[in-house]
């Protein structure tokens, strides 16, 4: 055979399978194009619904209540949606279109999490079931502790609620757990001295009616605040079983259901178990939307700080003589003639709305005879954030809060800082006693 | 004769191997390259937006002019969703996220933009979506190979979008 003829041969057949690698290769391309599209969404999208949930919170006196919260959550859900629709390209008018790809959004709280998942519903026209997403009820971080019916619901922090048959019949207590010997509090505080003193009630009563188990006995080898004592690694491991438990029977459920695919539930990191346990959360999933070559399945885990759940002890700031505010940690603090500690919320920017008035104090009205509210936003303080360790987060002593103030703090700044903790939880309002 | 026309076609063949392919190839390298500069320009863009509560003429033209370094001309369209917090004046209490929120486009930003600043409030949307309206030099090769035409075809495109998170005024 003459070489032009081989030649011909030769690209009769290279030349099919060069445009099917190219035609692979371009679509290979453009699956990791839309993967980095949607990761990027997906991270946008769950920032803003966590936005949503700190303005909503922040803006609504009545978020404590729990209806106001299951609304507030809803809220943020629709916040995600619609960011999550507009980097897909789907119609957010249509909430099913984009529901369809969100196998379950947790809200990770105080002392348990809400779950907005999909629901089976009975409809009796067509005598089949229909799914239909919805915040499900919420699950507290309880934990089952005998036979005898003895339940303890933990928190983010060292409060906890106890029910069971103590001596006197089935009854249910709640409170703080401590090591009374390391709070030294300014007792001129009503806030930090009641809590001090119902706390240290608490945690004597509680040593003595909890089940045997060691990890329920608090004193100094088992301090509730401390992160790695056995206390605190057992409630996250309930946490965190409660949590994959509820999720992956959902997502299970829904996967063969919906989908009629096998989906199966993110292995989370450490990292994001962390973000779990140390603030409020938001885990959002996002399944089964095709990029290409493969289908889209990622989640993403953000923790919110800027709310009024719980008193974070990690992000208690203290505003100094001079009128700045400081980390507890910043060396500004050790030499600080006074410190006065509230919970970051208290530095952020409230929304405030007014009715307008005249110069005689009458209501300024519309033509439609309503009256004009003007909003407006206002500080609760003119504390400006210290540029060291606010803004560049720049410290002497890189350790953890816990650790700062158990071995590096001053006796000052311990009183300082347990003063404003103490005050803090006291008037945070929980749920749990509701 | 026979063998004249088999050797033009073997040149013929090898030619498209060799130079045209390629060519598509380089020139889809270099549509990848605008298009992950688009995205992430565009990604700044937004950004800046939201974080700053405004969009200012300065920030939109520096954009616009960082899209046409990447060698291609654009159409940027703007989606503003503004929430009214007070829809009915009567009703409170409307959350964010789940609120009336109603449109602006490309027109108004760009008439806004005019004047001053175009300004947004916390809790609004915006959403920017640029595509390319030249013909690059992959679309054109691709055209020839494969036929395709059509005005409405373009492969560099780039999107962002987000809830503003500062108040701008």
């Amino acid at each position: 055979m003459k070489l032009q003829n081989l030649t011909v041969i030769f690209i009769a057949i290279m030349l099919p399978i060069i445009l099917m690698v190219s035609f692979y290769i371009s679509t290979g391309l453009k699956t990791i194009t839309y993967q980095s599209i949607y990761d990027t969404g997906l991270l946008t999208a769950t920032h803003d619904s966590i936005y949503a949930f700190e303005l909503n919170t922040t803006n609504d006196a009545y978020s404590d209540n729990a209806e106001t919260k299951r609304t507030i959550l809803k809220s943020s859900v629709k916040a995600f949606e619609k960011g999550l629709a507009k980097t897909c390209g789907i119609s957010e008018y249509n909430a099913d279109e984009i529901e369809k790809y969100i196998p379950a959004i947790v809200f990770g709280m105080y002392d348990g999490f809400y779950m907005y998942a999909p629901s089976a519903l009975y409809n009796a026209t067509t005598n089949e079931y229909e799914y239909k997403h919805g915040l499900k009820n919420y699950v507290y971080y309880s934990e089952e502790l005998d036979d005898e019916g003895t339940v303890i619901r933990y928190s983010l922090d060292n409060y906890v609620v106890v029910s069971g048959d103590f001596g006197s019949g089935y009854e249910t207590k709640e409170g703080y757990l401590i090591i009374e010997g390391n709070w030294e509090i300014d007792t001129n505080d009503e806030g930090a001295k009641n809590y001090k003193n119902d706390a240290t009630t608490f945690t004597s009563w509680f040593n003595t009616h909890m089940p045997d188990k060691s990890y329920l006995k608090i004193d100094s080898s088992n301090d509730p605040e401390d992160e790695n004592s056995k206390f605190v690694q057992h409630k996250r491991q309930v946490i965190k079983n409660k949590m994959e438990s509820v999720l992956n029977s959902s997502i299970t459920a829904y996967s063969e259901k919906i989908m009629g695919q096998n989906y199966k539930m993110p292995k989370f990191s450490e990292e994001d178990w962390e973000k779990v346990y140390s603030d409020i959360s938001m885990i959002t999933l996002f399944q089964g939307k095709s990029i290409g070559l493969t289908k889209y399945n990622g989640y993403c885990v953000l923790n919110s700080s800027n709310h009024n759940e719980y008193a974070n002890p990690n992000l208690i700031y203290f505003i100094d003589a001079d009128g700045m505010y400081h980390d507890i940690r910043c060396k500004e603090c050790g030499s600080a003639s006074s410190l006065d500690g509230h919970k970051i919320g208290y530095f952020k920017k409230k929304k405030i709305e007014e009715t307008r008035k005249d110069e005689s104090g009458n209501e300024v009205v519309d033509t439609n005879g309503d009256p004009i509210i003007d909003t407006k936003y206002v500080y609760n303080t003119d504390a400006l954030a210290c540029y060291e360790c606010i803004n560049k987060g720049s410290f002497d002593t890189p350790t953890s809060v816990y650790e700062y103030i158990k071995e590096y703090a001053n006796n000052k700044v311990k009183k300082a800082y347990y003063t404003a903790l103490a005050r803090e939880r006291y008037n945070t309002v929980k749920l749990l006693s509701q | 004769m026979g063998d004249s026309l088999i050797t033009i076609i073997a040149i013929f063949l090898a030619a498209i191997l060799m130079f045209v392919f390629p060519l598509v190839a380089i020139s889809e390298m270099n549509d990848n390259e605008a298009q992950a500069m688009v995205q992430s320009y565009t990604t700044e863009f937004v950004d800046g937006i939201r974080s700053k509560g405004k969009i200012t003429r300065q920030d939109y033209d520096g954009y616009v002019q960082k899209l046409s370094a990447t060698g291609n001309s654009y159409d940027v369209e703007f989606e503003i969703e503004i929430a009214d917090v007070n829809p009915g004046k009567k009703t409170q209490n409307q959350q964010i996220g789940d609120t009336t929120y109603y449109g602006e486009y490309t027109t108004q930003v760009v008439n806004a933009l005019d004047s001053g600043d175009y300004k947004l409030k916390e809790g609004d949307y915006v959403g920017v979506y640029v595509k390319n309206n030249n013909t690059t030099i992959s679309q054109m090769l691709k055209s020839v190979l494969y036929s395709i035409t059509g005005d409405q075809s373009y492969v560099i495109s780039a999107q962002a979008s987000g809830s503003v998170v500062a108040t701008g005024y």
